[in-house]
This record gives C-alpha cells, sequence and structure tokens, in this order.
C-alpha cells in the first residue's frame, strides 16, 4: 500500500514542480504615474533625457521600465536609449548611495512618430537591481544617438508624484513637470490608452500590416490589446475600418471591447454604422485585455487595402445612455489582396495529396541510414519512392525554362504560362464617347462609360448583399454548388474520355481516343455491314 | 528521391536533345502589333471580370483543369509511344 501511494506521488511531485516552473510569476507594478497629460511634454533632439524622481519607501525587484515618447524620422541611425536609477540616501537628492544601477537599456528604437510605449529591459548577464526602501531614487532616461534630426518628445504625467527635477541635459520645447512610467517586477506594464499613446491599447492588428491576402478567400480581422477602465470610464468600442478607395469597397467591423463582439457587416460606399444600437451604446468594462476576431464577409479585389483601427469611447454617459463619441487611439495599416485562382490551388494541392498518401508522414535521408537512430524501412520506401514537393518544383522549373520555351511549342507554353501566372489585374479602359449637336465640331456633351466602376463596382455591391439571418453573401451560399457542378462535370469528362481510350485501342487500329472510340466503333460496325 | 532522378534524368535530356531549337520566351510581334502584351492585358482584363463574375472564374479554372489533364495525356504519349492508352496500332 505504502508502496503504491509512493509510486503515485513520484509522478505527482515532478508534474507540481513542473507547474510551478511553467507558472510564472505573477508582475506587479512597484512604482507608477499612468495619469496622463498629454500636453506636458520634453521635447529635443539627440540625448534628450529626463529625471523623474521616485521617492523612498520603495521595493521591490525591477523586470521592466517603461516610458512615453515620440521619435521623429529622419537621420541615419536610430536611437536607443540608456536608463539609470540614481540613488541617494537623503531626501534632498544630494548623498549619493552606493547602490546605483545603469543596468537597464533599450534595444534600437525605430522611428515612431506618433506616443509610443518603450521599455528597457535588464541588459543581458547583469543582476536585476532591488529597492531598498530606505533610500531615495530617480529615474534617468537618456536617448542615445548623435544623428537624429528629427525630435524626441517625452511625454508626462498628471500625477502627484514628487516632480522631476529640472536638470535636463538638452531643454528644448516645454518642459515637463513629471513623467509618465512605470517600473514592473515583471513583463512590461500594459499601457492605458491614455495620452493618445497606442502601446498595448492596440497590440496587434490583422491582417498584419504590409501583408498580402488571397483575393476570393475569407480573411480573418480583428484586433488584440488592452483596455483599462482607467481610459475608458464609460465603455471603449472597437473600430475596424477596411478601405479600397480604388475598388470602392468598405467593410465596416465593429466589436466592443471586453470580447463581446457586438456585429460586423460591410457596406459599400461609405462607413455607416449599420446597426447603430449597438455602435452607439457603450458597455461599461473593466480592466483587462480583448480580442475580438472574424472572418470578413466582405470580397476581396486585387489592390492596396487600408485598414484603421481605433478605440473608442463616449464623451459622457447620463443615466446609462452614452453621449459623444472620442477617439482614444488609432493606428492605421496596409495589406495587399493579391490573387491566387483556383488553378493555383488544386495545381499546389497535387503533390501535397501526393505526399498525404504517405500518412502524413515526414521522411527523410536519415530513414534509409541504419546508424541514424531513425531508421524505417516503410519511411526509406516513402523517401525513395516519393517525390519531394521542392525537387519535383524544380525539375518543372527546369523543364520550362529549357525544353518547353523551344520553337514552336514554346509560344503554346507561353500562352499557357500567361494563363496560369499569377495575374495582374488590370482596370477595365474607360471610354469617352462624344456627342455632338448640330453641325457643330465641338462635342456638346461626353458620354463617359467606365466599366471599372459600372461593371466591376456594381458586381462587387451586388456581391456584398447577405442573406438575412446567416449573413452569407450570394457567393458563399451559391458557389460551393457551381464548384460541385464544375468538378462533377470534369469527372464525366475525364471519365468518359479514359473509358473511350479503352474502347479505342481494342487493336482495330482505328481507335482515336478522346472520344471517339465509340463514334468510330460504329463506324466499324457499318463498313463490316457493307463490305461482308 | 527515385521518381525526382527518373524525372530529372528526362528532363535534362529533353533539354539537350532540342536546345539547337531557337527559344522563346515571349510571343511574336506582328506588324507592330506586341501579341504578348496584348495576350497579357487580355488575361488582366479576364482577371479584373472574374473577380467581379466570380463564377465564370470557377468555370476558368475548371477548364485549366481540363487542360492540364490534356496535357498530361500528350505527354504520356509523346513518353510512352504506342504503349501510351490509345495510342495507333
Amino acid at each position: 500500500m505504502i508502496r503504491t501511494i509512493l509510486k503515485k506521488a513520484s509522478y505527482f511531485i515532478p508534474a507540481a514542480i513542473l507547474m510551478l516552473v511553467a507558472i510564472p510569476a505573477h508582475a506587479a507594478i512597484i512604482v507608477n504615474q499612468t495619469n496622463s497629460d498629454a500636453s506636458s511634454t520634453q521635447t529635443g533632439n539627440s540625448g534628450n533625457d529626463f529625471l523623474q524622481q521616485l521617492g523612498t519607501g520603495l521595493s521591490g525587484t525591477i523586470g521592466s521600465i517603461s516610458w512615453i515618447m515620440s521619435i521623429g524620422g529622419g537621420g541615419s541611425v536610430n536611437p536607443d536609449a540608456n536608463l539609470e536609477l540614481k540613488c541617494y540616501t537623503d531626501p534632498f537628492y544630494t548623498l549619493p548611495c552606493t547602490d546605483m544601477s545603469n543596468d537597464y537599456k533599450t534595444s534600437e528604437l525605430v522611428t515612431q512618430p506618433t506616443p509610443h510605449t518603450f521599455t528597457a529591459t535588464l541588459l543581458s548577464g547583469h543582476t536585476a537591481f532591488t529597492f531598498n526602501s530606505s533610500d531615495y531614487y530617480v529615474l534617468f532616461i537618456q536617448t542615445n544617438s548623435s544623428n537624429i534630426s528629427q525630435p524626441i518628445t517625452f511625454y508626462g504625467g498628471a500625477g502627484t508624484f514628487p516632480q522631476v527635477t529640472s536638470d535636463f541635459s538638452n531643454p528644448s520645447g516645454s518642459g515637463m513637470t513629471n513623467a509618465y512610467f512605470w517600473i514592473d517586477t515583471g513583463n512590461p506594464f500594459v499601457n492605458d490608452c491614455t495620452g493618445g499613446s497606442i502601446g498595448n491599447c492596440i497590440d496587434t492588428v490583422s491582417p498584419a500590416n504590409n501583408t498580402t491576402i488571397a483575393t476570393a478567400t475569407a480573411y480573418v480581422e480583428g484586433s488584440t490589446g488592452y483596455v483599462s477602465s482607467t481610459s475608458a470610464p464609460n465603455g471603449a468600442t472597437l473600430n475596424m475600418t477596411v478601405k479600397n478607395n480604388s475598388a470602392q469597397i468598405q467593410g465596416f467591423f465593429n466589436g466592443l471591447v471586453q470580447n463581446t463582439v457586438c456585429f460586423f457587416t460591410s457596406s459599400i460606399g461609405n462607413n455607416q454604422d449599420i446597426n447603430p444600437a449597438c455602435g452607439n451604446i457603450g458597455v461599461p468594462i473593466s480592466s483587462g485585455a480583448y480580442s475580438f476576431s472574424t472572418t470578413t464577409p466582405a470580397i476581396i479585389l486585387n489592390g492596396t487595402y487600408t485598414l484603421t483601427t481605433s478605440i473608442t469611447t463616449p464623451d459622457f454617459s447620463f443615466l446609462g445612455i452614452n453621449i459623444g463619441q472620442n477617439t482614444l487611439v488609432s493606428t492605421t495599416t496596409t495589406f495587399l489582396g493579391a490573387a491566387t485562382t483556383t488553378y493555383d490551388s488544386i495545381s499546389d494541392a497535387q503533390l501535397s495529396g501526393i505526399q498525404a498518401l504517405a500518412g502524413g508522414q515526414s521522411f527523410s535521408q536519415d530513414n534509409c541510414n541504419v546508424g541514424s537512430g531513425s531508421f524505417s524501412i516503410s519511411l526509406c520506401i516513402d523517401y525513395l519512392i516519393i517525390p519531394t514537393q521542392a525537387n519535383f518544383s524544380q525539375d518543372i522549373a527546369n523543364l520550362q525554362s529549357g525544353f518547353l520555351t523551344r520553337m514552336p511549342w514554346g509560344y503554346a507554353n507561353r500562352i499557357v504560362q500567361i494563363m496560369t501566372s499569377d495575374p495582374t489585374a488590370a482596370a477595365l479602359p474607360e471610354t469617352t464617347v462624344p456627342i455632338y449637336i448640330g453641325s457643330s465640331t465641338t462635342p456638346a456633351e461626353e458620354l463617359v462609360i467606365d466599366p471599372q466602376d459600372t461593371i466591376v463596382g456594381g458586381a462587387a455591391y451586388l456581391n456584398s448583399f447577405h442573406a438575412y439571418g446567416s449573413g452569407l453573401t450570394l457567393r458563399q451560399i451559391v458557389e460551393p454548388y457551381i464548384d460541385l457542378f464544375i468538378g462533377i462535370s470534369l469527372m464525366i469528362i475525364v471519365f468518359h474520355d479514359l473509358m473511350a481510350m479503352g474502347t479505342a485501342s481494342k487493336g482495330r487500329g482505328h481507335g482515336e481516343g478522346s472520344g471517339k472510340g465509340n463514334r468510330n466503333s460504329e463506324k466499324y460496325r457499318e463498313w463490316l455491314y457493307t463490305h461482308k | 528521391m527515385l521518381v525526382n532522378l527518373l524525372l530529372g534524368v528526362v528532363i535534362v535530356m529533353l533539354n539537350a536533345l532540342f536546345s539547337w531549337l531557337p527559344s522563346v520566351t515571349s510571343l511574336p510581334t506582328i506588324a507592330g502589333y506586341n501579341l504578348d502584351s496584348a495576350v497579357s492585358t487580355g488575361m488582366g482584363y479576364f482577371y479584373t471580370y472574374s473577380t467581379a463574375f466570380w463564377y465564370v472564374g470557377d468555370v476558368f479554372a475548371g477548364f485549366l483543369v481540363l487542360l492540364t489533364y490534356y496535357g498530361v495525356k500528350m505527354l504520356l504519349k509523346l513518353i510512352l509511344g504506342h504503349r501510351a492508352p490509345a495510342s495507333h496500332h
């Protein structure tokens, strides 16, 4: 019995240790000042810095230190930032103590023209600094670059924390009286949207910036981030707007923060709120992370799309009714719609399908090496017989660049290349028809026929309509049936052709294949009948 | 690997055997009319239409699959000769 218990315990003890190791200690804020005061800024060029008194009574070990600033463009070298904690033993900050720390530094900082959260973490190989509660501290942050042509702006806080000391190294513009910062024992503290700072308020957006989305496919649109109750006391709304000006297609997606999806839909030609009741009523939220993701109903055409993501709050709330709208933060990203045809998908799937015959297992040369430790007869045979996609693609590329380019079949190959390559959708040409009245040689009016707008834009408009209730577009409803019809038709044609081949190759010498076998058989019988 | 090797050998042989023929990578220009540009632009228009009228694009994709089938069949005839299905005896 005791042995059984010990045996079971031998499983639990490592599991418990593993859980303790796997679950990180919860980070805590040591000291912060995050009441934003965007009007209080400190602007300067390279070497700009600020000194923030932290007072006394601090305890805990520093994990990260964050603040808000913006970095102008220009210059050839992006700055980084050094951080130093100055320590004093007296309340007048005159007697330095010995436990100074300058072990925190950012990686290289890229240009951020709008207010952005920056975080300094411990330098590799250094020991994390622990506050002594009897000492007085000053936080000193200085950007480090000699080639920045545009100003760097620190953003201030409006709290009641001890004021920033006045000894800026490179003062320029209005000096701030308090810094906006936080010192955390663990991972960087998430910013709460105040001060117009993106920070972690909009942490990620999807599609990510500068990514390519295949046309004619559904794509996922969403955002994750963090909004606190301080910055949105009356509720917040996440707004995501997609625009493609050339195609006049716009999708408007709206989800209330705190994982409550309000609605999403798309509209053409405007950004109007389809469901005002949902969009205008804010839901009070508590601090926390949000995550919104949805598959869009919008039809994506070729072109560049602009995605604007913003978090808004009502100006004020009265008797539970939110009035006005105030944009806390907003960011704009772009993504590209590029067409891939069904043919591309089928072509790409061929070898994947062949390789799937191996049961989805991966195989390599090591499977044929007895001494490798991963020797397997079946996988070795798979490796020897099943072509790898990379090599097969290279073979086809060699064929296309060599044999298939030779005249005269090279022309046919070129036509196939044009038909099957990634298409570049061309805007349909516009035609202007002059209208003359009487004998005048000057047109009285011009009739402009723009098929890009009328046909493509009109079709996109029709494709945007949704079925009541399901939210599916006509295309989403009908296309599977059309694809099924096309697929069955292809199977019948190919099957009929294959059967005709068998009929034609009976050794009579008349078979032509390709569907002519049956007809030739009838002709052969007629020939036998007339020549008997 | 064996299939890749076999294909590689066949392709190298084909490339070598027909290397004496002139190589063409674009359609010709006839009487100042660039056929290559015309076909490419035409396909661009077609794709623009097919993104709007998506069912046309689906039918075209099916046509390309059928074209691939006939291409593979022609290739089999070329490689296997009279042993290929539906070949003349």
